[in-house]
């Protein structure tokens, strides 16, 4: 391929890695606003939101438009696709983030009727599993990736817990039901992030080897391109 | 290395310069050689034929025909080299010869040598001759013409001789010469190798080296000797290496000083390039931002990365990435700088990482000369340099400062608004109509401006403590002085609450070396809790021992005060030494109260003399505090 090529691709990589970290930000935000009840940062972190967008539109473009120009092959197809899936999580993330932020902006006190701590054990959890992939990403570390994979069923379990004891919470203090649904929402929104999380750690392994790992195929059913490089 | 190009071209050069010089000389010579014999034997048989006609002159007539040609014969004969005589008469006929028979031969008038001497007085010729079968050579002189020129000559005197003889000798000449020619060849060419091995070999040897010297290899040095350009030119090209040695050896030191200014420095320092790939990024910034930072190594493998690739949080990659449309005109104009405090999530769940972030346009000199010419006259573009300075411990500091102001004012403000509360209530007062009112009231002013009064005193310790702009200098203390100054101090609140006072001291310790204000305070602290938090009837023990010296620890005075109190719950025993922290009394058990303050002076006066203190305590069984007060070694105090 031409220099001009490889040129391109790799700042449009360097261009979803700055998305990548734009949208970690705004998680991280969106969960400070939430816990500390801070409402004027989640109107920030809402704000935010257009930026991002716009953002996942151009890279979707940029990707269109280098596999219509160049018809790459092999790995440069696989990176390109793997831009063009991480995008679309990103952005899924970054709504996650900003509904998120919305909740915050209706909780009153740090406290979250008691459910803070929990609260920010998901949260922790969660953003711990989105460096981990976009660390993995920007290295392109498939074995860093392939350990994240094992983190969702933890994040999945604890969700699992947090639910319960939200229902046991609410038929107690039924007069905190809102409250009590606003932080429902924050957790699911935050078990979705680790989900996509999770999406994101299977595109680094694909861009890696071309296995796709997601739904636990048997190799050969997943009809891998090519086998690793 | 075999001899190179310039080796074989001296050689040959020389060799076939010289083969030519001899092959000429050679050549000459021999024909020279070949010449001379010719000439020498023209001239031989010349003389040989005068001296004949010398000596035929008076009888050279047909009469002696007989007689002469039997001379010649004789002579013929006697002759080692064959050599031929005749005769021959004016109108050509024979009359003798020292070979053949005259009469049958025929008329020699037309021969050359013969028509050439009747003309001339000699003549000469060379050719083919039957009588001496091969070439010969005929020299003729005319007999009695010589001295009247106009006068005929009676005849000839002839002398012919092969000329094969001489040929040989020539060429046997000619052999020696080209011969020794051959020799001259030989030694030339052996003088041509060893010429060409002078010339060339030290102009390989500064080959070599300025090949070396390219390459960067600054280790050989070259050595030629002599005093001539090729001398000078190595000895040049000597200084120009040490030079070179000594330029990368200052750049290298001066590498190395930044590289260790750099690793020692605590700000972390990341420098991006134009094109948003790290150039320089030390271990303090790998360690701030959580990248991988042990070994060394693994911070060199950075650069070159592209800086979203390695550098967590999207605030700080757009302080280290160039802004589009922004020129280098405005660096350093404060606009292009940013200031920002970034806060990062830690790694083990411990406190946020507070980072002051401050970015600033940096010109680079470009690495790549082609950069360089392309751009001209146009200014570089900038790349971004990053300095991150880690405040976490200055913003907790901060934080402690700020609680400490509020708990200070509010410890202040409870008995400020009692005593205040108690003044208003005393000015509607009628003392005269209610005395025992009054009195308590003031009884309340008095208990609580002495509260202040201590709180004040406390504080003001305190911040002695925390500022001392001298250190506290030791001194020796007389321990036995020392203790019975605390129990002095004391002696009516023990006696008040009927409590032991015990202290043992060891007789070798009976005195140590420190400051002994600051020991006093924090004695007098200690007591003071012991005396608060116990009940009467218990017992204040106070116990003096010694702690050896250790690797990493000098000898040590440690002063235990151990009471019967009330003890102290086990998951506040951390948080006693904070300032204003007060155990609730519900769970004390205690009825006392002090300003809080206590213990945190006590650890500040230890530390402030490089100490230590410990805290034990059981709930309901007593409370154990011991510090222990580092000695210099013995013989310096």
């Amino acid at each position: 391929m031409s220099a001009h090529f490889v040129e391109l691709l790799d700042l449009l990589r360097r261009r979803s890695l700055r998305m990548a970290s734009a949208v970690e930000d705004m998680l991280d935000e969106a969960c400070t606003a939430a816990l500390r009840a801070d409402h004027a940062l989640a109107r920030r972190v809402i704000a935010r939101d257009v930026e991002i967008d716009a953002e996942e539109v151009a890279i979707e473009a940029e990707v269109i438009r280098l596999i219509t120009l160049f018809q790459p092959m092999a790995s440069d197809m696989r990176l390109l696709t793997t831009v063009l899936k991480v995008n679309n999580d990103l952005e899924r993330v970054a709504d996650c983030a900003v509904n998120i932020a919305q909740r915050a902006r209706h909780i009153d006190s740090p406290g979250m009727a008691g459910s803070a701590e929990d609260v920010k054990e998901i949260a922790q959890g969660a953003m711990r599993m989105l460096r981990g992939a976009l660390k993995a990403y920007a290295a392109e570390d498939c074995e860093a990736a392939r350990t994240l994979l094992e983190e969702d069923a933890v994040i999945d379990a604890f969700y699992g817990e947090l639910i319960r004891k939200l229902a046991a919470a609410a038929s107690r203090s039924p007069e905190l039901m809102t409250t009590h649904l606003d932080v429902f929402s924050i957790a699911k929104n935050l078990e979705r992030i680790a989900d996509h999380a999770t999406n994101i750690a299977e595109d680094v392994i694909f861009l890696h080897t071309g296995e796709i790992v997601r739904h636990h195929l048997p190799a050969a059913e997943a009809d891998p391109p090519s086998q690793k490089r | 290395m075999g001899p190179g190009r310039l080796f074989w071209k001296l050689f040959l050069g020389n060799v076939l310069l010289m083969a030519l010089v001899v092959v000429t000389c050679v050549w000459f010579i021999s024909r020279e050689v070949e010449h001379g014999q010719d000439r020498e034997l023209t001239r031989t048989l010349q003389v040989q034929a005068a001296a004949l006609r010398a000596m035929f002159d008076d009888r050279f007539d047909r009469q002696h025909a007989d007689q002469l040609d039997q001379l010649l014969k004789r002579i013929g004969h006697e002759q080692k080299e064959r050599i031929r005589i005749t005769l021959i008469l004016a109108d050509g006929s024979v009359l003798a010869d020292s070979e053949a028979d005259p009469e049958s031969m025929g008329s020699h008038a037309g021969r050359k040598e013969v028509s050439e001497a009747m003309h001339a007085g000699w003549g000469k010729d060379v050719r083919l001759s039957q009588t001496l079968d091969g070439m010969a050579k005929y020299v003729a002189v005319a007999v009695g013409a010589a001295d009247s020129p106009g006068h005929k000559p009676k005849g000839v005197v002839r002398v012919a001789m092969p000329i094969r003889t001489i040929r040989d000798q020539v060429g046997s000449m000619q052999r020696l010469i080209w011969g020794s020619g051959l020799l001259a060849l030989v030694a030339v060419t052996i003088l041509a190798l060893g010429l060409a091995q002078l010339w060339s070999r030290p102009i390989r040897r500064i080959t070599l080296a300025a090949r070396g010297l390219s390459r960067g290899d600054l280790s050989a040095s070259v050595r030629v000797g002599g005093s001539d350009e090729l001398a000078t030119l190595a000895q040049s090209l000597n200084e120009m290496r040490m030079r070179l040695a000594g330029q990368l050896a200052t750049i290298d030191r001066q590498r190395r000083t930044l590289e260790s200014l750099l690793a020692q420095l605590h700000e972390g320092v990341i420098v991006a390039g134009p094109d948003g790939r790290i150039l320089l990024i030390n271990p303090a910034a790998a360690r701030m931002l959580g990248l991988p930072s042990e070994p060394a190594e693994t911070i060199a493998r950075l650069h070159g990365h592209a800086v979203e690739e390695c550098i967590p949080r999207h605030e700080l990659q757009q302080m280290l990435l160039p802004r589009p449309g922004r020129s280098a005109s405005r660096q350093g104009s404060g606009e292009a700088d940013t200031l920002r405090e970034v806060r990062l999530p830690s790694e083990h769940n411990g406190p946020d990482r507070a980072l002051l972030a401050r970015a600033s346009d940096i010109i680079l000199p470009s690495f790549r000369q082609e950069e360089e010419r392309e751009e001209g006259s146009r200014p570089p573009r900038p790349g971004r340099l990053l300095v991150l300075t880690d405040v976490t411990e200055l913003t907790r500091v901060i934080q402690v400062k700020a609680d400490f102001a509020a708990n200070a004012s509010h410890e202040l403000r409870t008995p400020l608004s009692a005593i205040r509360a108690a003044v208003e209530t005393l000015q509607g007062t009628d003392l005269a109509q209610a005395p025992q009112q009054g009195r308590s009231l003031i009884e309340m002013i008095d208990r609580h401006s002495r509260r202040l009064e201590l709180l004040v005193t406390d504080l003001l310790e305190l911040s002695r403590l925390e500022s001392a702009p001298a250190p506290f200098k030791p001194a020796e203390i007389r321990t036995g002085d020392l203790f019975s100054e605390l129990y002095q101090r004391h002696a009516e609140a023990l006696t008040a609450k009927t409590l032991h006072w015990n202290v043992n001291v060891p007789a070798h310790l009976d005195r140590m070396i420190a400051n002994p204000h600051l020991v006093r305070i924090a004695l007098n602290n200690l007591v003071d809790n012991a005396i608060k938090f116990t009940d009467p009837g218990g017992r204040i023990d106070i116990t003096c021992d010694e702690a050896p010296a250790t690797a990493d620890r000098p000898r040590a005075v440690l002063i235990t005060v151990a009471d019967t109190g009330c003890g102290i719950p086990l998951d506040e025993q951390d948080r006693v030494f904070e300032r204003f922290y007060q155990v609730e009394r519900a769970r004390s058990g205690s009825t006392a109260r002090g300003t809080g303050l206590g213990l945190s002076i006590v650890r500040h006066a230890v530390a402030a003399m490089k100490g230590t203190v410990e805290l034990h305590s059981e709930p309901g069984k007593g409370t154990t505090v011991r510090i222990a007060i580092p000695q210099p070694p013995a013989g310096t105090s």
